[in-house]
């Protein structure tokens, strides 16, 4: 403290003593004035200063703080800071010895309240993003590349070269203030320097990289070329490499995956299709439960039965029951061998001609079946007709928010597919729950989380999975108990139309997806300093890996 | 294996009287699960003139578990997928449809019949769907150019069939949310 500047001072080294007045802030030499009391204000309420304990500071008469504001929290290079002892920080970090760079903290980049007209005055909004995003992919990556780097080879502590050819890694600090809240202020440290390569080998560093990919200076002030250009081929290659990697996993259309968002249609489909071979089974009909099975009617085929054949078959097996055998009738009175009957009933609780449950109750609430299986097609009592048109508005509008995290945005308008629409509300609920929790983008609000992702069709009404008239369906369809006479088409009328509920899912809403992300983008490179990309794009970029899962799908195609 | 034993019966159900344009063959006749299935395009759609070659598995638990029905042959249509793997979209074998009464006949006439009346509104090829609806000479077109292409001559059911060419893959864009209905 001693090396202050006391320009508004007495100085103190000069063996006088000085005092001071708190009440007046005036201050004498104690020589000059003999009593302990203020000779402008008369105060007693003074002190003796001495080096180790200078109340003058207290009263801001000290030099003034840099910035003038509010916001002085933080260090930064260039100005004087509220602790004076960190400001030696800077100075050791830039002879710092390799291998022992310091990674900086994501809490030093704070938002500021004070706005610096200095760097944002002759910015656009577009140069402020992209300053941003350029900041923001050194401080996450490129200090992690930096400081995994091998020691160079001139040692843990290279003899001090010139500056102009130094082997070390250097450390610089740049404070941005081009926030796109206006006032954002972020420290950058980069560090660049000779990483198991030849110190002579120049590579793009940080600050070149980006502006050739940008095409645009955007570091200007990130320090000066000699310092920064001394980054050895393979550590700058690498680095480089990795960027690289991350913007071409931001703007190639084939693997737009950012963490849980996708961009595309196709990283969608590659995230549907590993769910989707994840749990392939989880839409259909949950088991019988014992008590169920154990509780069906066993009987001896009857005459009755049988109608005006001799023999019938059980369409499991399609081995012949005779008259006097015993079958197994399920409570929609079709009957089958037992034993067949019972293995399918084992893995789903449908008749397997009819569809119906086998028992009472279970499709209202399905008391012993888990979340994923609560939205169950067989429903006797579906409320939709196949042909029932629902609004797809909800759907859309959701759909769009959840994936879109820009807030900023108004979604788009959904576009009108009356004519395609055949699916009832809760039907998009389902889908749209489905679709968020692939999305990862939260829960709906109105679903229990399902995670698979066969939505197409899953809850599609069906005319395989026929209402409360079955009997006339199964009759249709040349599969009704004890007919073996389906030799001819029993598809032609009803198949259509399931194949025309079932499954329209994701084509369709990947559409939507399509058009809204186009419009998104749109919006976004119109609005350009719209706060919300690249808050999102800090928020997830940390977690930009997921873009293996692509791997999959190529597999499977 | 009591599925064997069902899968016998159709088999002879489908070799004795054999539906129309349909021919059923085993690849290996120690091995009832593996058919291979010769489909010829029915007459008056895009597909006429043409032998597209199906292959069933039938895995063991079957009939409880649907079969798997994929084309080996590279077909122009909206709800198979225009690659190597020919996954078809087909309500009938998604497992949540699947019924052991249905048998392996109505399967293959469900196929056939989807050659027939495409359904484009359940697509797994969406760029064909939306040509089919909008652009029907075009879809006729590009069909008949595939069929011209691969379902001419002998059918192969397993030889590689070598890459798409350039352009075939666009329409994959619906192919996601479709996929659904091709892995049943």
């Amino acid at each position: 403290m001693a090396s202050i500047t006391r320009n508004n001072h007495l100085g103190v080294a000069g063996g006088r003593e000085v005092v001071f007045c708190h009440a007046c802030e005036n201050e004498w030499y104690r020589d000059e004035h003999g009593s302990l009391t203020c000779p402008s204000c008369e105060s007693s309420f003074i002190e003796i200063v001495d080096t180790g304990n200078d109340p003058r500071g207290i009263h801001g008469l000290q030099t003034p703080v840099a910035g003038g504001g509010s916001g002085n929290y933080f260090r930064r290079p260039g100005s004087s800071d509220s602790d004076p002892d960190e400001g030696d920080i800077n100075d050791h970090l830039y002879e710092q010895p390799p291998g022992a760079s310091p990674r900086p903290s994501p809490f030093e980049e704070v938002l500021h309240g004070a706005r610096d007209d200095r760097d944002t005055a002759n910015m656009t909004e577009g140069d402020a993003i992209m300053r941003r995003f350029t900041e923001m992919l050194m401080n996450d990556f490129g200090a992690v590349g930096a400081a995994g780097g091998a020691p160079g080879p001139g040692g843990l502590f290279p003899p001090p070269a010139d500056p102009a050819n130094q082997t070390g890694p250097r450390v610089h600090h740049t404070t941005w203030r081009a926030g796109p809240f206006g006032g954002a202020q972020t420290r950058v440290t980069i560090t660049t320097g000779n990483f198991g390569g030849p110190p002579d080998g120049a590579a793009p560093t940080f600050g070149a990289l980006f502006g050739q990919l940008f095409g645009n200076p955007l570091m200007p002030g990130v320090g000066d070329p000699n310092q920064r250009n001394r980054g050895g081929p393979e550590g700058g290659v690498g680095l480089a490499a990795g960027i690289q990697e991350i913007l071409t996993s931001l703007f190639n259309p084939a693997s737009a995956v950012a963490g849980d968002a996708v961009f595309t249609q196709e990283a969608l489909d590659r995230i549907i299709s590993n769910l989707m071979e994840a749990s392939p089974q989880t839409n259909a009909a949950p088991p019988a439960t014992q008590s169920a099975i154990d509780n069906l009617e066993k009987k001896s085929l009857s005459q009755e039965m049988l109608g005006t054949d001799a023999k019938a078959e059980c369409t499991i097996c399609i081995d012949e029951i005779n008259k006097g055998d015993e079958v197994v009738v399920l409570p929609c009175k079709h009957w089958y061998h037992g034993e067949c009957v019972v293995l399918w009933l084992k893995e789903h609780n449908t008749c397997p001609i009819c569809r119906k449950a086998i028992e009472a109750g279970i499709n209202n609430n399905n008391s012993n079946n888990n979340s994923q299986q609560s939205q169950q097609p067989p429903q006797p009592q579906q409320p939709h007709p196949p042909s029932n048109p629902s609004p797809t508005t909800p759907t859309s509008a959701s759909v769009s928010s959840a994936f879109f995290p820009f807030s900023a945005f108004n979604p788009p308008t959904p576009h009108p597919r009356n004519e395609r629409s055949a699916r009832s509300q809760r039907e998009n609920a389902d889908r749209l729950s489905a679709i968020r929790n692939l999305g990862g983008a939260g829960g709906g609000a109105d679903s229990s989380p399902r995670p698979d992702a066969q939505t197409g069709g899953s809850n599609s009404p069906s005319p395989m999975t026929p209402p409360g008239s079955w009997p006339g369906f199964t009759t249709a369809m040349g599969e009704g108990a004890g007919s073996s006479s389906g030799g001819n088409n029993p598809y032609g009328g009803p198949w259509r139309g399931m194949g025309g509920a079932s499954g329209r899912a994701g084509g369709e809403s990947g559409e939507w997806l399509e058009r809204q992300e186009q419009q998104q983008q749109q919006q976004q490179q119109q609005s350009g300093g719209g706060g919300g990309p690249l808050g999102w794009l800090r928020d997830h970029f940390g977690r930009a890996s997921g873009n293996g899962s692509g791997s999959e799908r190529d597999r499977r195609r | 294996m009591s599925s064997q034993k069902r899968i016998a019966k159709e088999l002879v159900e489908c070799t004795a009287s054999p539906p129309t344009g349909i021919t059923v063959s085993l690849p290996n006749d120690s091995d009832v699960h593996k058919w291979h299935v010769v489909l010829d395009g029915p007459e008056g759609t895009a597909y006429a003139g043409g032998r597209f070659g199906l292959v069933v598995s039938l895995p063991i638990e079957y009939p409880f578990k649907a079969p798997a029905v994929t084309f080996a042959t590279r077909i122009y249509h909206p709800n198979v997928t225009n690659d190597s793997l020919g996954s078809i979209c087909l309500g009938l074998l998604k497992s949540e449809n699947w019924k052991p009464s249905t048998r392996l006949l109505s399967v293959l006439e469900a196929v056939r019949n989807l050659l027939a009346e495409p359904q484009p509104d359940d697509p797994l090829e969406a760029r064909i769907a939306d040509e089919y609806r909008r652009d029907r000479r075009e879809f006729d077109k590009n069909a008949r150019s595939y069929v011209a292409r691969y379902a001419k001559g002998p059918v192969k059911f397993d030889a590689p069939r070598g890459e798409p060419a350039a352009g075939e893959r666009e329409g994959n864009g619906g192919d996601g949310g479709g996929a659904s209905g091709g892995r049943a």
